[in-house]
């Protein structure tokens, strides 16, 4: 009999909650805790303001060079007829899969003073040397914001193509009868329209640029991710950095909040969508060669460039690559995303099975909580989980010299654990989302047939549910290991000592700009992005 | 003049015909309906006349301005044409008047606009709307705003696509009066799409009967229920029995109900097969211990009663009017005697 005050059932999902919550918590204690070295008064008055310009700047032309990519292919895709049409519907989908300081070292290598394309323009135009002609540099504020909306307008793309293709088709053609000409009624209707769209693609991409370390930091542009990165490495001080934390989690409070409230309004405008797609414009003549060259071009910049470049020196420096660490460090990123993918399984399976099971406010809250980690920057997680795992170490080996035993050491925060929890954390939000939304299909009624067949909670879960949500769990699973895959900034503070990832790998060969080491673990990456990537999207596709 | 001329319009959709040589004309000031179940064509018919269909044969031409034949075809923004939609298609993110203003050309003063918005919504009797945005209306209210900026942007035709259909049955007939009397008032020419007879009935002057991508019949819709030119607008505009003919002599014809006399010649060759339309109206029934029909249904409505009564081995669907105090109520099982009342004959030749 199971007692009705005491029911781990109900206990298990809040315990699993804090701890995902602990590091959010834990950096806003901070925050308002005193800081004895006086560090943060000292950036505050040195440094950070011109930090804070830098980082809305970036976020800034990221956002503005990321409009200017996705709103015309998303009109071109969803609204014209053009010759390979379908294929770019997809296909601009895949930068994505790309992270940008890996496009941004190909950019570098590529455009540098001896670089091939330099090297061509010498050579054409018979100039001797940097003095005789001028060449944009890209290791600025710009490039940097050029390369991060190289891998992060296909946000704005999927959202925007999504109000195009929602948005009734009659509303169009009412325009154009009221006497408004194509060009017109898309300015008047189709980006009124998409307005809400446009905003939370821009909140999407703000909040990734906001978290974006490798690209600024290999661009030497100093924003607040890179003081959080600098203060704990090179100062140690774990409060300063949970108070530059603070301010980004802030930044990002209102950055969610806008797209919470966008996300609101949409619903709104698209009630009735009588999408209609024998409507499209076929293009000929110039507008055609127009939209083909155009799209076509993004895409060789953001992805077709970028991988043959690291493709060609892979090729060349295969055997040099080819060593003991690359499959070592693939191997420690295998079996580290297998692992968090597993747990942020459980972590989902028992906070939306609690919801299920005891439907109410308390189980809807734990279940938004728990995947407030994801729009939190891998840097601020780090330290997030900084806070409580180093005063837990402290505490464990005070109390074991006070019981006259030895101490332990750092067992919490210099190992492995803290890698994990810092990835869980973060990405187990994907998978509560991915496990929540393919739950409320199955039918209540089939759990209540379960339970009045004679089977108890956990039978019905494990007999009707899981089987049920085979697909949803596959793509979450499918998603955190991609994610864990890839992820840069959490891995850099959190790993443990000698211990590599792919992803800190190559951004080892980065920093140390010897791309042609850099290619074949990047490469790996960007293979293992791509390739669940597409198996994720027919597996939705067979879904609907 | 005509406000709309058709002629000889095709239009095929994934090499299946949608449309085949279609001709129609609306005079000025009229409005037709264009009636027919659903796949007939009448939207895309519709569809095409706003300009919004692009690969079609023929012609079409306003006021006699052609708008599209084998070398135009004028954008749909330059027809002037209001289109009104089943889902009223207005904009979501613009408040009452800035839909309905949404034709007016800038060059107007604020005023000017200002005016031309009210005179419009008082048409429609939504004067205090203005600030309202189209999802804090009623489907019938946003279906009103819809009309008015059609007619904010004063076009010189009016099509409608099944703009009724969403509204529920008792706001429907009131808005189709309102707005019929309203194009009256403004001499406004409308073609109007819709599945529904009965809007027909009410709304338009004339309707045009559509199957397969043609027109069967085009005429008021007293005649097309009276006159149909085929069993299949008889069955569409009504309720219908057929009994099968023989031709007595150039006055009579030969039926289960007796000699049938006509005050016209018989046209029909001798021999032919011939079958009389009877609509259930058309049938008398007394109750008749001898009778020789028996009555097998009854459905009690009202004003009338819906009979169904088996004679000369065929189920008749009559309608018993019970108007006055002596009317019977009838009983399955019922004994009874058919007749025909006074009518003019429809007789079809198969």
């Amino acid at each position: 009999m199971i007692s009705k005050w005491f029911n781990p059932y109900k206990l298990l999902p809040w315990v699993v909650t804090c701890i995902l919550l602990s590091p959010v918590l834990a950096i806003f204690l901070n925050a308002f805790s005193f800081d004895e070295s006086g560090s943060f008064e000292h950036l505050l008055n040195t440094v950070l303001p011109t930090y804070i310009s830098n980082s809305i700047l970036v976020i800034f032309f990221v956002v503005l060079i990321s409009i200017v990519f996705a709103l015309p292919c998303a009109w071109f895709v969803a609204c014209c007829e053009f010759p390979t049409r379908q294929k770019l519907q997809w296909i601009l989908m895949l930068p994505l899969a790309m992270p940008p300081y890996i496009v941004a070292i190909v950019y570098t290598d590529l455009l540098d003073y001896a670089g091939p394309i330099q090297l061509a323009l010498r050579d054409w135009f018979g100039w001797q040397s940097i003095n005789d002609y001028y060449f944009p540099d890209i290791r600025t504020l710009f490039g940097a914001s050029f390369v991060l909306a190289l891998s992060l307008f296909p946000y704005l793309y999927l959202l925007l193509r999504g109000a195009f293709l929602t948005q009734s088709a009659g509303l169009f053609q009412a325009a154009r009868t009221l006497g408004l000409s194509p060009y017109r009624a898309f300015w008047r209707v189709s980006i009124p329209l998409s307005r809400s769209a446009m905003a939370v693609g821009i909140s999407l991409i703000a909040m990734e640029t906001l978290g974006d370390f490798a690209t600024v930091n290999y661009f030497a542009v100093h924003t607040l991710t890179t003081a959080i990165y600098d203060t704990w490495l090179e100062l140690g001080s774990l409060t300063t950095a949970a108070k530059i934390s603070s301010l980004m989690l802030l930044a990002l409070v209102i950055l969610i909040s806008l797209e919470n409230y966008s996300r609101r309004k949409q619903q709104v405008y698209q009630r009735n969508n009588s999408g209609s797609t024998d409507l499209r414009f076929h293009l000929t003549g110039w507008k055609k060669w127009g939209v083909l060259v155009f799209t076509w071009s993004l895409l060789c910049l953001s992805l077709f460039i970028p991988i043959g470049t690291l493709l060609y020196y892979a090729v060349h420096y295969f055997s040099e690559s080819l060593n003991d660490r690359f499959l070592n460090y693939t191997i420690n990123s295998l079996w580290l995303a297998f692992l968090v993918a597993i747990l942020a399984l459980l972590v989902a399976l028992t906070v939306n099975f609690y919801k299920r099971l005891s439907p109410g406010v308390f189980a809807k809250s734990s279940i938004r909580l728990s995947s407030l980690g994801y729009a939190v920057p891998g840097t601020v997680v780090a330290i997030g989980v900084l806070i409580p795992l180093t005063s837990l170490d402290l505490l464990l080996n005070d109390l074991l010299i006070q019981w006259n035993l030895s101490p332990v050491g750092l067992i919490f925060s210099g190992s492995l654990v803290i890698l994990v929890l810092g990835y869980l954390v973060r990405f187990s939000a994907i998978a509560v989302g991915s496990v929540d939304s393919s739950l409320v299909q199955v039918s209540p009624s089939l759990d209540l047939a379960s339970r009045t067949l004679g089977n108890g909670p956990a039978k019905t879960l494990w007999r009707v549910n899981i089987p049920l949500i085979k697909k949803g769990l596959l793509t979450a699973f499918i998603l955190v290991f991609i994610e864990s895959m890839k992820e840069l900034p959490a891995a850099l503070l959190l790993r443990p000592f000698n211990f590599e990832t792919l992803a800190t790998y190559v951004y080892q060969y980065v920093s140390d700009e010897m791309i042609e080491y850099a290619a074949l673990p990047a490469l790996m990456i960007i293979a293992l992005g791509l390739i669940p990537f597409i198996v994720v999207n027919r597996l939705l596709e067979q879904k609907q | 003049m005509s406000a709309l001329h058709i002629q000889n319009l095709s239009c095929s959709y994934q090499k299946t015909p949608v449309l085949s040589g279609l001709d129609l004309t609306l005079e000025n000031n009229e409005i037709v309906c264009l009636l027919g179940e659903s796949g007939c064509g009448k939207t895309t018919l519709l569809r095409a006349v706003a300009g919004l269909q692009v690969e079609l044969t023929g012609q079409i031409s306003i006021q006699q301005k052609v708008l599209n034949n084998q070398q135009t075809n004028i954008p749909p923004e330059l027809r002037k044409i209001g289109l009104i939609f089943q889902d009223y298609a207005l904009f979501p993110h613009l408040n009452v008047f800035d839909n309905v203003a949404f034709s007016l050309s800038k060059r107007l003063s604020k005023q000017e606009k200002q005016q031309r918005v009210d005179e419009v919504l008082a048409l429609v009797q939504l004067s205090a709307m203005g600030k309202r945005f189209p999802h804090q209306l009623s489907g019938g209210q946003q279906q009103r705003i819809a009309i008015a900026r059609a007619l904010a942007y004063q076009p010189d035709l009016m099509l409608l696509d099944e703009p009724f259909s969403n509204l529920d049955q008792h706001v429907r007939f009131q808005l189709i009066h309102e707005i019929r009397h309203l194009f009256k008032q403004r001499q406004m020419s409308a073609l109007f799409v819709t599945h529904s007879k009965e809007e027909g009935f009410a709304f338009a002057d004339r309707i045009a009967l559509m199957k397969a991508g043609k027109i069967v019949q085009i005429d008021t819709a007293q005649k097309l229920y009276r006159a149909p030119n085929s069993a299949y607008v008889a069955d569409f505009m009504g309720q219908a029995n057929y009994i099968d003919l023989s031709i007595v002599d150039d006055y009579s014809y030969q039926s289960c109900f007796g000699t049938l006399y006509t005050q016209a010649k018989i046209t029909q060759p001798k021999g032919a097969e011939l079958r009389l339309l009877l609509r259930p109206e058309h049938i008398d029934i007394t109750p008749d211990e001898h009778g020789e029909a028996v009555v097998t249904q009854v459905a009690f409505q009202g004003a009338s009663q819906q009979i169904t009564a088996f004679f000369a081995d065929q189920e008749f669907l009559i309608k018993y009017s019970n108007h006055t105090c002596d009317s019977v109520f009838f009983q399955e099982g019922d004994k009874v005697t058919l007749s025909l009342l006074n009518h003019d004959f429809v007789v079809f030749a198969d």
